[in-house]
């Protein structure tokens, strides 16, 4: 999938390709519509 | 939003009528600040800010009267003293730093005796500098009640934020929103020109 990802501290996020996120026992997959930023 | 209703309704307990400052009124949190105190009744709301734009804004969301921070210090200090002189009950700071220097001053009484009434300074965020120069004076005969946000209980967060969300859902409270693509987000991370605006990233 496409993310902001973040590599180290103080970085600025980049828009790059990052693993699906694969929800573990008790764990639960949220899809997020919006979300504020700062 | 609970970043200005749980400190000035639990922390400093505004009562109706009571003059509230809010000191750094023209961010995200300062202009919801503005609304919230009008909400739980504040009689005078006192908006300080650098932005022109944003401290016309913020006189349209309820402020009685704005401060212009960036005048210069020795009539930005006049005019914290004319406004305290007049009475103030609460301030809420999301400032710190210098403009909080010279707020916390004006409330050093200029004549000997004591203060004729007390004023809650809740301190809640620090966009103009994490540490301040207090001098005895600001506490001794002040009236002045130097405070964070404190205690408040799970129970009462989760109580107000059934009300934040019906207040929302009920459009009571204004907030500028911009838009941002995630796929903007390098751009969106450093930019400066947000004076107030709130983004929000949409996939």
């Amino acid at each position: 999938m496409k993310a902001a990802v973040i590599n180290a501290f103080g970085e600025t996020p980049q828009y790059s390709e990052f693993p699906d996120a694969i929800p573990e026992e008790a764990e639960q997959l949220l899809d997020v519509a919006r979300f504020p930023m700062g | 939003m609970l970043t200005s209703l749980l400190p000035l309704k639990y922390s400093a307990k505004l009562q109706p009528g009571e003059t509230v400052l809010v000191n750094g009124a023209t961010g995200v949190s300062g202009r919801i600040a503005v609304q919230v105190a009008k909400m739980l009744g504040a009689g005078k709301v006192i908006a300080t800010g650098r932005n022109p734009r944003s401290l016309q804004l913020v006189q349209q969301l309820g402020a009685d009267v704005v401060i212009d921070l960036k005048q210069p210090e020795e009539q930005l200090a006049g005019a914290f003293a004319a406004a305290a002189g007049k009475g103030i009950d609460v301030v809420i700071d999301f400032l710190w730093g210098r403009p909080a220097e010279l707020l916390i001053s004006a409330f050093i009484p200029k004549e000997a005796g004591f203060a004729k009434g007390r004023a809650r300074y809740i301190q809640s965020g620090e966009r103009a500098g994490s540490h301040i120069s207090l001098p005895g004076s600001a506490l001794r005969t002040s009236g002045l009640e130097l405070m964070g946000i404190g205690k408040i209980s799970l129970e009462t967060v989760q109580e107000e934020m059934k009300g934040v969300w019906n207040g929302i859902a009920a459009g009571r409270f204004y907030m500028e929103i911009e838009k941002v693509s995630l796929a903007d987000i390098a751009g969106a991370w450093n930019r400066n020109d947000l004076d107030g605006k709130r983004l929000v990233l949409v996939p």
